[in-house]
């Protein structure tokens, strides 16, 4: 994979390139075989709409996991995620296509670890925020 | 928690068995941190592949053994799949109905529950072949609050997730919504 950014390369305001994404039923449906969350709101569309949701909706893991990638795609694979405060406001429903975006709102040092704030957006297709994050990433020792 | 024990919900949809009860059963949990729970199983490469096939999430520190090696000391698991480590699985040889985890514990009057927020830091990579441990602590429960989904209460809860060598890998924060749905939504 190749660095999309460098550590001096970080500057308060960027943009990350964005995330978009295809969440099939089928890819709702592989999460509870990869997470173990058989919660039936995330197969059971019968059961989503009783609970007042048009359909399947994805589990929180596959959210952070999307908002994890967008991240790491940018900071590169020695990147180090240090926390990750989300809020989810809808739901990732089966049939969306989400684009998760991403500002830097800060960089800094701290002893020896070069860290930087980030605010991402998670929306569906159709203009529906689905979730909004802040994050810290460490960036790793070379580059 | 009162003497009896909580009833499960008569007609219960969720698979975990929701315990129903008043907000006061629920506040009087408050406080206290459940022992350490292992996982099931230790941290395994192939349920890493699934996951990262699924997100579509390239990482070499999660595919690619020689470049995980050189970065990390070895494969790693991406972070959002810090929970997945301790689903509780369905079914074993010993016991027919796992208990759930904490937050599908408390009672409370509402018959199901969504994520509301979760905040999670993290202090070091997990890695294939770790065994987690987690402790879990209920932080607060709102009062009653009115959604677009339904009327229900906000549980707040402290989760610590531990390796075999007793470091602590990451604390997390979430709220998840335990409502009633509306009825005829």
């Amino acid at each position: 994979m190749s660095r999309a950014v460098t550590w001096a390369g970080v500057a308060a305001g960027a943009s990350l390139p964005a995330v978009v994404d295809e969440i099939t039923f089928r890819r709702v449906i592989m999460n509870p075989g990869a997470t173990g969350d058989y919660f039936p709101g995330h197969y059971d569309r019968d059961y989503a709409q009783r609970q007042g949701q048009p359909t399947i909706y994805a589990n929180s893991l596959h959210l952070f996991g999307l908002l994890d990638r967008t991240v790491t795609e940018w900071a590169g694979p020695a990147s180090f995620l240090v926390r990750r405060h989300v809020r989810l406001v809808s739901s990732m429903y089966a049939g969306d296509t989400v684009t998760v975006s991403g500002v830097v709102s800060g960089k800094r040092e701290d002893g020896a670890d070069r860290l930087v704030d980030l605010a991402l957006t998670m929306t569906s297709g159709d203009g529906r925020l689905i979730c909004t994050a802040e994050v810290v990433v460490r960036f790793g020792t070379e580059g | 928690m009162t003497d009896s024990a909580p009833s499960p919900a008569a007609e219960d949809e969720t698979g975990y068995a929701l315990p129903l009860g008043t907000l006061d059963d629920a506040r009087a949990m408050v406080g206290r941190r459940t022992p350490p729970r292992p996982a099931p199983a230790e941290v395994s490469w192939g349920r890493i592949q699934h996951f990262c096939s699924m997100t579509r999430d390239g990482n070499p520190s999660y595919w690619d053994p020689d470049i995980a090696k050189e970065l990390w000391g070895g494969l790693v698991a991406p972070p959002a799949m810090l929970e997945a480590w301790l689903m509780p699985l369905e079914w074993t040889p010993t016991s027919a109905a796992p208990e759930p985890r904490l937050p599908a514990r408390i009672p409370l009057p509402g018959r199901s529950m969504i994520n509301g927020s979760n905040d999670t830091t993290f202090h070091r990579p997990v890695r294939v072949g770790d065994l987690l441990t987690v402790e879990e602590e209920l932080l607060s429960v709102s009062d009653e609050k009115s959604t677009r989904l339904g009327d229900g209460h906000f549980v707040e809860t402290l989760s610590v997730f531990r390796n075999q060598d007793g470091e602590v890998v990451a604390e997390v924060r979430n709220t998840l919504f335990r409502f009633t749905p509306r009825e005829g939504s």
